[in-house]
């Protein structure tokens, strides 16, 4: 595996031939938690991982967030690794990210997976959710913020993942994960636009999911199947007993049915 | 005035035991933008102004903040200088901090006056303005930036007064890259306020400069009709900046609203 800084952003690069998978991490984690896709696909794919601005092992100058400074990262980083194009999987925030990258330069991306995600901005409730917790988490309050949050990402009895995913917060400043908070909060709406794309997409949806539900994936489902002109790969499939960090909670069923879309892909193309 | 600092915000205060009428002022300003105002009504009102967070001399070192953080500062103004109620004055950014702190705390306003501002929040279109506004700043283009911001300030005829358009520019001057790029983060983060006032009996004065395009004439009107108790005054020969541009039509209809409301 090979680490490199682009622009303070810390990227994992686990080599390999052929077109790249790369993963988009979710908020408040690190690339760390795709180490089980990691382990999975890096012996048929090359695999790309990275911690987004702020977080994990990577830092920012100025402090300053928004969405369009993390997707300029993401295509900062296919650049400064001289990839072309990509499979891109995005998970949540990772999901917001890479939605606005493949609107700016669809010819980037072989294929897109979104899991847990949508295509919708903040609404009035959350963004007013989303600066309370700003202003909690600057004014000390952070571990009564994450106590609120951490239910809605582990779930009932899995110890192991509950260390796994505070061990990875823990490692986050303050100031990463409020800046990542406004980095949400100034999101565009890119419901509209889903029907201009043509790349195969895989929507993965956790039935259990309390933050991005299964009806905002089915909504962005019914959006990109209405604009195809070609019967080009677009799936939505759910993942039952599953909550918001698919890739964590169900490894083995996400990981196959990753496999397999990307295996279509391939026969397909 | 008397220099105070209120939470790591700089607070202008005339302090005379007058009748309290805050200014809140416009993105990327500063207090400095009330002169003329705080000339005219330091006699009969106790004037406060103050500098928005990350602005002016209210400079922060971490400039990570929403319009929450925003409102939440006029809130503890007000109860830091023990006042019970004001009168609020603010353009277009002000505007944005009173409404939000309005929705959160009535008992604190006695009238409102929204000038050159709006109710909603930013469109699609323009939060994406905004972000590339936001990368300008900080990738060291931010004079390229407030060229192409100022000419939309004023109206056409005003923008050839030198003098006028010197003085926004050296209100801007002494703000940091960071403070605008945070001030411009919590102008994009904002709720939209355009449902929140139907119950409010406050009285309510929306001004706007017969020329302003960054908050035409339709935004006042909205502002209007979503009050109970409130008008509506087009200053003339203005774009957005009304209080700078036409400081003598400015100051004479907040006078006569706040006299009426005394």
């Amino acid at each position: 595996m090979k680490k490199t800084k682009v622009l303070g952003v810390c990227v994992n690069d686990y080599g390999g031939e052929g077109i790249p998978l790369v993963f988009v991490h979710s908020f408040p984690m690190s690339g760390r938690m795709w180490d089980k896709q990691v382990e999975y696909f890096s012996e048929k794919y090359r695999v790309i991982t990275y911690d987004i601005r702020g977080l994990g092992e990577s830092t920012t100058e100025d402090n300053v967030y928004s969405m369009e400074k993390l997707v300029n990262d993401f295509f900062h980083i296919l650049n400064s690794l001289k990839v072309q194009k990509v499979n891109a999987c995005g998970l949540s925030m990772g999901g917001y990210i890479l939605l606005r990258a493949i609107l700016k330069d669809t010819e980037r991306f072989n294929s897109l997976i979104l899991v847990n995600t949508k295509a919708n901005k903040d609404d009035d409730d959350i963004l007013l959710k989303r600066s309370s917790a700003v202003i909690k988490i600057q004014s000390g309050g952070r571990e009564a913020y994450l106590q609120k949050l951490l239910p809605k990402l582990i779930p009932d009895n899995n110890p192991e993942m509950e260390k796994l995913v505070k061990d990875i917060i823990s490692e986050n400043t303050d100031e990463g994960i409020c800046g990542n908070l406004l980095a949400l909060s100034t999101r565009i709406s890119t419901i509209d636009k889903l029907q201009e794309l043509n790349t195969p997409i895989l929507l993965l949806s956790g039935k259990d999911d309390r933050i991005n539900t299964e009806a905002e994936s089915e909504n962005m489902f019914h959006h990109i199947k209405e604009g195809r002109k070609h019967p080009i790969f677009t799936s939505l499939i759910n993942i039952k007993n599953c909550g918001h960090l698919c890739n964590l909670e169900r490894p083995e069923e996400f990981n196959k049915i990753l496999g397999w879309f990307l295996k279509g892909i391939e026969i397909g193309t | 005035m008397i220099s105070k600092k209120i939470n790591g915000i700089a607070v202008f205060d005339s302090d005379n035991g007058k009748e309290p009428l805050v200014f809140v002022h416009a993105f990327p300003l500063n207090s400095g933008m009330w002169d003329e105002q705080e000339k005219e009504f330091s006699d009969d009102f106790r004037v406060i102004l103050y500098d928005v967070r990350g602005l002016g001399a209210s400079r922060q070192s971490n400039n990570q903040f929403m319009m929450e953080h925003y409102a939440d500062d006029l809130i503890s103004i007000i109860e830091g200088l023990m006042i019970e109620r004001i009168n609020a004055v603010g353009l277009s950014m002000g505007g944005y901090i009173i409404q939000r702190a309005l929705i959160k705390r009535k008992d604190l306003f006695k009238t409102v006056v929204l000038a050159d501002t709006r109710l909603e929040s930013d469109s699609n279109d323009g939060l994406a303005v905004r972000a590339s506004a936001i990368r300008k700043i900080l990738d060291g283009q931010r004079d390229e930036f407030l060229e192409g911001f100022i000419v939309n300030l004023f109206n056409k005829e005003n923008y050839r007064n030198t003098e006028l358009v010197n003085k926004v520019k050296a209100l801007i001057s002494v703000n940091t890259n960071e403070g605008i790029a945070g001030a411009m983060l919590a102008l994009a983060t904002r709720p939209d306020s355009a449902n929140s006032f139907s119950d409010t009996n406050i009285p309510v004065l929306a001004l706007v400069g017969r020329d302003d395009v960054l908050t035409p004439l339709e935004c006042s009107k909205k502002i209007k009709d979503s009050f109970k108790n409130s008008e509506m005054v087009v200053i003339e020969n203005s774009g957005h900046l009304s209080n700078l541009e036409n400081p003598a039509s400015f100051n004479n209809n907040l006078r006569i609203f706040l006299e009426k409301h005394r």
